[in-house]
């Protein structure tokens, strides 16, 4: 450092006014306000130029050198206000810019059901596109705009709302399109999910990927006795319109809820500790509302009822063990007794370490265009995790469905993330 | 595209739509499970992030303040699962203490589902104990994945510099005093005893260190820079190449000649839950002495309390120097 601090100083000295070795040499021709130098105007800036450049290089170095930790704390409130933090580092949160980051996901798909035309591909699944921030004190904003190549509109908004966060005490709103409270996983984004497609239940009777509305809902959490959580989730919404169902001789997928207009949502979701390190859930979910493509047209409307159950226990470090399973019944018609389909999974998740995890899941369920008939999967799911921004998934399947007394499949799946992107409690 | 036969059945179906049977009964199970009110909390409610910091909120609020903590000892922090009932005490709690610096970012998951406006952000029961602390390791470049799991505020292990202590507990003080002020005397008392516990055993666990200044570790994670530097000791390296990425074996050999190439014996050191498959092949390949350490209160028996947490680090450091 010590070279840059001499040649600020010779900077310094071409500089009028400037007390330097240079000045006091002509101090013979000392002129009112003291001795002046004249130079070309260019060598002045070049002069300026370089000066600025040098001081900054010094605070940068002035800044690299940390001063040795303390060894007196701040003792009281006031020191500690004085006690500024650290200065935040380019691109930190201090800056007045939202979160933003970009989650990508690759699928690669063998099979030996030949009517699967994503069978030996590999295909750029979806990318989603985060941008977090708050936009006032307890309002927070979140929108995540997906990138599908492969569907009808490449890309779309999947969720865009505002979080007002403690309007009452346990209470948050949430305003604008945002998947709803529906079942254990729904709120869940697909890049999270521990396995590479959603469980076929809910494939088939809730949505393709995740249930969404665009409208308002309310969460409150129960002011409950003891260590028993409740909280309670009521939405209204509009529906995105009917799902993809598909007929035979196709790979058979249900609607989903297909819900075309208004519909209503609710959820309790309870948990109770169990010992110190485990937690046991339960949650009941409904939804209504006027649905198309039902089995019964002109049924007008379909209501969705599920229950879950989820257990989770942690071991030392990172080790955790999930077991989970949920069932969905989907009925159609005004008074409900029209055409019933139902269906549920069963999963187990082991991660002994923050690098791997072992999941078993098996699946079966119904079709709401076609109740009698089911397909059924039992699958074998393996994950690397690399860090926390990148994952690789392996997803061994075999199972039977409409057409098809017996088939396999093998998924392999990437993810891989830039940027801060976090969701709310899953 | 909607019919106007549609829409008159629309009006029909609304009523029906907003009380279904089974969202009422939902509703009706809901308000079984709670009651109309809690009962009036003598003690003030802190919610830790950690056992550290529940340990510290202790010596600070005595016998007003009921703690808990949201990681248990022994779990790593980087990855904690929140879960409902934690939310609960959120929900419930008059002060949330946190470390702060991005390794708790599962607290904000909490806090935003928690609904309780006292402890957000902002709020007078919010306390980022990271505040004031002199901080190492911020990164002065752009950092990507190629950094690894690498935190933008730098390193966030600060906790594990004894020292650190007085400014946790300070931060702590601050925010008892904005939830309680009449009990700001008594806070202030307790504060000052737990300063000086801690300082008469800081000079213990100097003098104990002191031969071994200089001395070379290696850690499986990067979360010993404060306690290095705060005793004068050097991190020669970590098994983790970069935070939060698993060793390569060209990484371990890489480690295996820096200890080779040393002049004093090297010793290996990290928390129990830490892969230690790695460390013992180093070890084993080095002769450099491999010792558990806690990174936590609780982490092992009889680390039962932030200073109690130290004589077992510093006790078993002392004890890999020494052995021959």
């Amino acid at each position: 450092m010590r070279h840059i601090v001499i040649m600020a100083m010779l900077l310094l000295s071409a500089i009028p006014g400037s007390s330097c070795t240079v000045a006091a040499a002509q101090d013979d021709e000392a002129t009112p306000g003291g001795p002046t130098v004249t130079i070309p105007m260019s060598e002045w800036e070049a002069l300026k130029a370089r000066l600025d450049a040098v001081e900054k290089e010094l605070e940068e170095l002035r800044a690299a050198q940390a001063p040795p930790p303390p060894t007196e704390a701040p003792s009281g409130e006031a020191e500690l206000e004085a006690a500024a933090p650290a200065p935040a580092p380019a691109g930190g949160r201090h800056l007045a810019l939202p979160d933003i980051s970009l989650v990508v996901q690759a699928k690669g798909l063998a099979s030996s059901d030949k009517r699967d035309e994503e069978r030996n591909r590999i295909r750029l699944s979806e990318a989603e596109l985060g941008i977090q921030g708050y936009v006032y004190p307890n309002v927070k904003a979140d929108a995540f705009i997906t990138m599908s190549p492969q569907e009808d509109e490449p890309a779309q908004v999947e969720e865009a709302y505002l979080t007002y966060l403690g309007v009452r005490e346990g209470l948050n709103l949430y305003l604008g399109k945002k998947h709803v409270a529906f079942g254990r996983t729904n709120l869940v984004h697909c890049h999270s999910w521990l396995y590479v497609h959603q469980p076929l239940v809910l494939r088939n009777l809730v949505a393709e990927e995740s249930l969404t509305g665009e409208g308002a809902e309310a969460s409150y959490v129960l002011p409950t006795t003891g260590g028993l959580f409740a909280q309670l989730d009521v939405g209204t919404w509009t529906g995105s319109g009917p799902g993809e169902a598909t007929e035979l001789p196709e790979i058979l997928r249900g609607p989903g809820a297909s819900f075309s207009d208004r519909f209503n949502t609710a959820r309790l979701w309870a948990g109770h500790p169990l010992g110190e390190n485990g937690e046991l859930e339960l949650g009941g979910s409904y939804a209504r509302g006027p649905a198309e493509g039902c089995a019964n047209p002109g049924s007008g409307h379909a209501c969705l009822k599920g229950f879950d159950l989820t257990y989770r226990r942690y071991g030392e470090g990172t080790s955790r063990l999930l077991l989970r399973g949920e069932g969905v019944w989907r009925h159609e018609g005004d008074d409900f007794a029209g055409s019933t389909a139902h269906g549920y999974y069963l999963f187990g998740n082991y991660r002994p370490d923050k690098y791997r995890s072992l999941g078993l899941l098996y699946d079966w369920s119904q079709f709401p265009q076609a109740p009698d008939l089911h397909e059924s999967a039992l699958s074998l799911i393996l994950t690397r995790q690399f860090s926390e921004q990148y994952y690789l998934r392996l997803q061994a399947t075999h199972g039977s469905r409409p057409g098809l007394s017996s088939y396999n499949e093998l998924w392999l799946q990437w993810v891989w993330g830039v940027g801060p992107h976090t969701h709310n409690l899953e | 595209m909607r019919f106007p036969a549609e829409m008159n059945q629309r009006k029909v179906h609304i009523m029906k739509t907003l009380l279904p049977r089974e969202a009422v009964a939902l509703v009706t199970i809901a308000l079984a499970a709670c009651t109309l009110a809690l009962p009036a909390h003598a003690a003030i409610t802190v919610v830790a992030a950690t056992p550290d910091l529940a340990d510290i909120a202790k010596q600070v609020g005595g016998d007003r303040v009921s703690v808990s903590t949201i990681a248990q000892a022994n779990q790593d922090l980087h990855m904690i699962d929140p879960r409902p009932s934690d939310v609960l005490r959120i929900k419930r709690a008059d002060l949330v203490v946190r470390i702060g610096m991005d390794l708790d970012l599962w607290m904000d998951a909490l806090l935003n589902a928690a609904g309780n406006a006292r402890v957000n952000r902002g709020g007078p029961g919010y306390v980022d104990c990271s505040v004031g602390i002199h901080k190492l390791e911020v990164p002065k470049e752009q950092i990507t994945g190629a950094s690894g799991d690498i935190h933008v505020y730098g390193n966030p292990h600060y906790w594990l510099d004894p020292l650190n202590g007085e400014v946790i507990s300070a931060n702590i003080l601050a925010g008892l005093k904005r939830v309680s002020p009449t009990n700001a005397d008594y806070f202030e008392q307790n504060r000052k005893a737990f300063v000086a516990h801690l300082r008469a055993a800081m000079r213990r666990w100097q003098e104990r260190l002191a031969p071994y200044r200089g001395r070379k570790i290696v850690t499986y994670h990067d979360g010993w820079p404060y306690f290095a530097h705060r005793f004068s000791l050097q991190v020669l390296g970590c098994i983790e190449p970069k935070p939060g990425i698993p060793p390569s074996a060209s990484h371990i050999a890489s480690l295996i000649a820096q200890i080779e190439a040393e002049k004093q014996p090297v010793v290996i050191a990290d928390a129990p839950y830490y892969p230690d498959k790695a460390a013992k092949i180093i070890a084993a390949r080095t002769g450099a002495r491999f010792v558990v350490i806690p990174s936590s209160v609780g982490g092992v028996k009889g680390a039962d309390d932030y200073i109690a947490l130290f004589d077992h680090i510093v006790d078993a450091l002392a004890k890999g120097f020494a052995a021959k």
